[in-house]
C-alpha cells in the first residue's frame, strides 16, 4: 500500500470521518453493516484517490463514492433482522434526560420507516433531513439534478408519512401496544401534528 | 430536522436514529488499520469479466428502459457492421422489338436516336436477328425510373408513335436490378419513409407523402389526407402495382410509410393492403390484409373476379370477423374499402 496516498486520504478524511461513518450506518440496517459499508468506501477512495483533482470537493466526492457502494450493496443484500441493529447497552439516560431505551425504540422505528424507501430516496432523506446537506449538495453527491433530488425527497417523505400513519393507526387498536407517546391528530394532507 | 413539513414524530425518530447510530463510531485509524489487514483479493480475468457482467445485469434489471435502449443500440451497431446482400431496383430495362417489311435497316439509326431522345435514355443498343427469314430488330435501353408504370408510360408512348408510322412494335419492361451489399441499417433505412405530422395541415401532409413516395420510386401513389369531423385524421395511400410474366411479387420497391407525432411513430391506426393475383388460367384471386389497432388479419378470396360486389363484401367480412377483427367492409364497383368499427 502506498503510504503517501494513505496520508493524503487520512488528511482529507479526518474532518468528515464522523459524519461519513455515521451516514454509512444510517444508510444501512445495522451498525455492523454501516461500518462495513464505510470501510469499503474508504478502500475505494484510496484506490481512486488519483482521480480527485480538486481537494476542496473531497467531501462531495467521498459521499458520492459511499452512495455508489451503498446502492450496489443494496441490490445484492439479504434481509437483516433489526433486532440487533444498533449497539444496545445499559445507558441510564441521554444528555437531554431521555431514556436510552426510548431512543433505541425510536431509532428502530425510523430505520424501519427508512427501509421502506428506494435506495436513492433513502439517501436523499438521510443526507438532507439528518445530515443537513443542502439540496444542491445532495444533487452533486447523487450525481443528479436538483429537481430530481427534490422529487426523491417529496416521494420519500410521502412514504415515511404513510408508514407513520399506519403505525399510529395500529397503535389506536385496543390490545395492541402503543409504540410511542399518544397518537397525534393528522393535519390535512397527512401531516402529523 | 431541516424541513418544517416533516412530522414531529418522524423528526424525533430521525434525531434518535442519528444519536443511536453515532454511538461507538469506529476510529478512523482503526478503520485504516482494518483495511490494511484485509487480504488483497486476487481477481482473475474471468472473475473480473464475471463481475462486470453481473453488474451490467443488475443495472439492466433496475432500469428496464435503459436495458431496452441498450438492446436497440446493440442491434443498430450490429446492423451498421453486418452487411446484407439484396437486389435493389435501380431502374427499368426497356426492349422494343420491331419486325416486318415496314421497317428497313436504314431506319435503325434514326429510330435509335429518336428512342434515346424521347425516353431520355443514356444509350440504346440494337440487336438484329433473323426469324424465319424475316429481319427482327430489338432496341434495348435502361431507364432510371424506379417506377415500372412510369417507364412503361414513356416507352408505350414511343411505341404508339411507331405504330402511327406503320411500324409494328412490341414492348417489354423489366426491372433493372443491382445486387448490393451494404449494412443492414442502410437497407432498412432505404425501405422506411418517416414523415412527421406535427403542425402540418391535411393538404401539406398529403403533398409531402406524395413527394416522399415519389422520391422512393412510387410516383403514382394516390394519397388522400382528410381531417375527420369527429376528430383525428384519415390518411389513405393507394398504390397499384402489376407484376408481369409470373415475376414474383415484391420486386417493385415497397417502402414502408411511418408517420410520427412528437418524434414517436403513430400507432393504433388501421391499414389495408389489397393484392389481386391472376394465375396462368386467368383466374383472379384477391388477398386483403388489414391491421386495426395492432391486430392483423388476411382474407383470401379465390375467383374474386366472378363475384358480385355483395358476394365479395360478404366473403371478406366473414373472414375478418372469424379472425376477430371488427371492421366494416364495403365493395362498390370492385373498389374495396375497409373501416374499423368504433
Amino acid at each position: 500500500m502506498n503510504e503517501d496516498r494513505w496520508e493524503r486520504l487520512l488528511r482529507l478524511l479526518g474532518p468528515i470521518h464522523e459524519q461519513a461513518a455515521g451516514t454509512a450506518r444510517r444508510l444501512s440496517r445495522s451498525a455492523d453493516e454501516g461500518d462495513d459499508l464505510y470501510q469499503e468506501s474508504v478502500l475505494r477512495a484510496y484506490e481512486r484517490l488519483h482521480d480527485l483533482r480538486d481537494e476542496s470537493k473531497f467531501r462531495s466526492w467521498f459521499f458520492a463514492t459511499l452512495l455508489s457502494i451503498h446502492r450496489s450493496r443494496r441490490r445484492r443484500r439479504a434481509t437483516v433482522s433489526l433486532e440487533e441493529a444498533w449497539p444496545r447497552g445499559g445507558e441510564p439516560a441521554g444528555e437531554d434526560g431521555s431514556k436510552w431505551a426510548e431512543a433505541l425504540e425510536r431509532a428502530d422505528r425510523a430505520a424501519r420507516a427508512l427501509d421502506g424507501l428506494a435506495p436513492v430516496q433513502r439517501e436523499a432523506v438521510v443526507l438532507h433531513e439528518i445530515e443537513g446537506f443542502s439540496v444542491e449538495e445532495v444533487a452533486a453527491m447523487q450525481g443528479v439534478t436538483i429537481s430530481a433530488v427534490k422529487s426523491r425527497l417529496v416521494r420519500g417523505r410521502d412514504k415515511l408519512r404513510q408508514f407513520y400513519e399506519r403505525v399510529l393507526k395500529s397503535a389506536r387498536i385496543p390490545g395492541l401496544r402503543r409504540e410511542t407517546e399518544p397518537a397525534r391528530e393528522l393535519a390535512p394532507g397527512g401531516e402529523i401534528r | 430536522m431541516n424541513d418544517p413539513k416533516t412530522p414531529d414524530d418522524l423528526r424525533a425518530d430521525l434525531a434518535a436514529l442519528k444519536k443511536v447510530s453515532d454511538r461507538d463510531l469506529p476510529d478512523l485509524k482503526q478503520v485504516i488499520h482494518d483495511i490494511s489487514r484485509r487480504q488483497p483479493e486476487r481477481v482473475t480475468p474471468i472473475m473480473g469479466w464475471r463481475r462486470r457482467i453481473m453488474a451490467a445485469v443488475q443495472t439492466m434489471k433496475a432500469r428496464p428502459a435503459l436495458a431496452a435502449l441498450a438492446a436497440a443500440v446493440i442491434l443498430i451497431a450490429i446492423g451498421m457492421v453486418v452487411p446484407v446482400s439484396y437486389d435493389r431496383v435501380t431502374g427499368h430495362d426497356v426492349s422494343i422489338s420491331l419486325a416486318g417489311a415496314a421497317f428497313t435497316p436504314d431506319q435503325i439509326a434514326p429510330t435509335a436516336k429518336e428512342m434515346k431522345t424521347r425516353l431520355g435514355a443514356e444509350g440504346v443498343q440494337v440487336e438484329a436477328s433473323e426469324d424465319n427469314g424475316a429481319a427482327r430488330f430489338v432496341f434495348h435501353t435502361t431507364l432510371p425510373e424506379r417506377s415500372r408504370a412510369e417507364a412503361a408510360r414513356k416507352a408505350g408512348a414511343f411505341v404508339r408513335e411507331l405504330a402511327q408510322k406503320g411500324i409494328a412494335a412490341s414492348l417489354t419492361v423489366a426491372p433493372h436490378k443491382e445486387h448490393v451489399t451494404s449494412p443492414a441499417v442502410a437497407y432498412a433505412w432505404n425501405q422506411i419513409i418517416q414523415i412527421s405530422v406535427d403542425g402540418k395541415s391535411a393538404s401539406a401532409l398529403e403533398s409531402e407523402i406524395k413527394q416522399r413516395l415519389a422520391e422512393s420510386g412510387v410516383p403514382d401513389a394516390q394519397v388522400s389526407v382528410k381531417d375527420s369531423p369527429a376528430g383525428g385524421r384519415e390518411i389513405s395511400v393507394n398504390v397499384q402495382r402489376q407484376n408481369f410474366g409470373g415475376a414474383p411479387a415484391g420486386e417493385q420497391p415497397a417502402p414502408e410509410l411511418v408517420l410520427t407525432k412528437n418524434g414517436a411513430p403513430i400507432t393504433g391506426g388501421s391499414t389495408v393492403k389489397i393484392k389481386k393475383m391472376k394465375d396462368q388460367t386467368g383466374a383472379t384471386s384477391l388477398v386483403v390484409e388489414t391491421s386495426d389497432h395492432g391486430k392483423t388479419a388476411t382474407a383470401t378470396v379465390p375467383n374474386s373476379d366472378k363475384m358480385s360486389d355483395a358476394e365479395l363484401q360478404n366473403a371478406l367480412t366473414t373472414q375478418f370477423r372469424q379472425a376477430g377483427l371488427n371492421v366494416q367492409v364495403e365493395v362498390v364497383g370492385g373498389q374495396i374499402r375497409v373501416r374499423p368499427i368504433e
